[in-house]
């Protein structure tokens, strides 16, 4: 029994002292299970000023989201923009985003050149050329893309293609305007004898980064280029497209667009050219 | 004593997951959900008012080098960018991660 007394008074002290403790947590408002942080809402900035007050993430992803919003400005404006964001991935981001809106300033190479990561600069490099693929000579823009790296040489021919079979098809559409449309986009002949160059310059750089299957997929896009090319009306090119099954189940004729046609695949360019929509339909 | 100090802390807790309002955490929960069910992490993605956390989102998932989206869902992602130069980009990753792992699939096949 005299034993059992220290025992017992431990215990009352040390129940008390719990008592308190967990008093003491509820006046605190308990432990933090989580990490969080007071809730806050959608952020909001009127002008790229506005996004650096905030966190690093959420300043340097809203900095990004300017270079879309932010019409004329210049190389050296856009690199100090881009300048302007702490973490480096979107910093690339926004540099490789800063040339595909000034693709067409002699300068925008510049932009690329800051970029730190390897492939963003590369993937720079061949969107410009894709970009630029619009008003050269395609010849000269599918040897440049035989000197990029294999796993971006595809997309390099292929962004290249579509922006120029793009700016043919709107060209179309141009009705002799030759200050809006290259003189060259008016010859069918020779834009066909250039199309026939590009493929056998395909032929071979392509043929080595991809297997037979993929090849002939490749293949089948070009042919299908070349048949949408020679199909003078947006009602031709749905008939290539329903004409054979394989091509038809091809991306460019299957996407899904605005008014079921191909616009996609020339929306952008098209917008971008001209000062309306062309009215091929 | 430190043992009891462990334990009240967590009677403290309620145990129960505290609501995700921060940018942080919608993030992660987010890309999560994209990970797991993609339809169900778009449609988040999309309900999103914030377009600087969309946007976000979008790059993270870009940094991921595992992850590889065939072009329809790659095409649904990056659909909800507003901005033009944001949408091509987030198409022009995809797109290469695709083919990156079409060729490493490629490669592991042309092994004896």
């Amino acid at each position: 029994m005299r034993a059992a007394l220290p025992v017992t008074g431990y215990l009352i002290i040390m129940v008390s002292r719990m008592t308190c403790l967990v008093a003491l947590l509820n006046l605190i408002g308990g432990c933090d299970c989580s990490t969080e942080v007071p809730p806050q809402g959608p952020i909001h900035a009127e002008r790229p000023e506005d996004c650096v007050a905030l966190p690093q993430e959420q300043a340097d992803a809203c900095l990004y989201a300017f270079v879309d919003r932010l019409p004329g400005l210049g190389i050296d404006d856009m690199a100090a923009h881009c300048d302007l964001i702490r973490g480096t991935s979107y910093r690339d981001l926004c540099l490789n985003g800063g040339m595909t809106l000034l693709a067409a300033d002699p300068r925008a190479g510049e932009l690329c050149e800051m970029i730190e990561d390897d492939l963003w600069r590369d993937q720079c490099r061949f969107y410009l050329l894709g970009n630029r693929a619009r008003g050269t000579d395609p010849v000269s823009w599918v040897r440049a893309c035989s000197q990029e790296l294999d796993h971006f040489r595809r997309h390099c021919y292929n962004h290249g293609l579509e922006a120029w079979v793009a700016g043919m098809l709107v060209a179309e559409n141009c009705q002799g305007d030759s200050i809006r449309c290259p003189p060259s986009w008016f010859q069918r002949e020779l834009i066909e004898e250039q199309y026939g160059a590009i493929y056998d310059e395909l032929e071979e750089p392509v043929g080595q980064v991809l297997r037979p299957e993929q090849h002939q997929a490749l293949r089948g896009l070009f042919d299908l280029h070349v048949a949408l090319l020679q199909a003078a009306r947006p009602a031709d090119w749905r008939q290539v497209c329903q004409r054979s099954p394989v091509l038809g189940r091809h991306s460019t004729c299957v996407a899904p667009t605005r008014n079921g046609s191909l616009s996609a695949l020339y929306e952008a360019p098209a917008l971008r050219w001209g000062q309306e929509e062309p009215r091929w339909w | 004593m430190v043992v009891m100090l462990i334990v009240l802390f967590w009677l403290g807790c309620d145990g129960q997951p505290a609501d995700c309002t921060s940018f942080e955490c919608q993030k992660a929960q987010t890309l999560d959900l994209l990970q797991q069910d993609f339809s169900a992490g778009l449609a988040a993605l999309q309900a999103m008012e914030d377009q600087i956390l969309r946007l976000a989102v979008i790059v993270a998932l870009m940094e991921r080098p595992d992850v590889v989206l065939n072009p329809q869902q790659a095409q649904q992602l990056c659909d909800s960018l507003e901005g033009g130069a944001t949408r091509r980009q987030c198409q022009t990753r995809f797109a290469a991660a695709h083919l990156t792992e079409e060729m490493g699939a490629d490669a592991k096949q042309g092994q004896p």
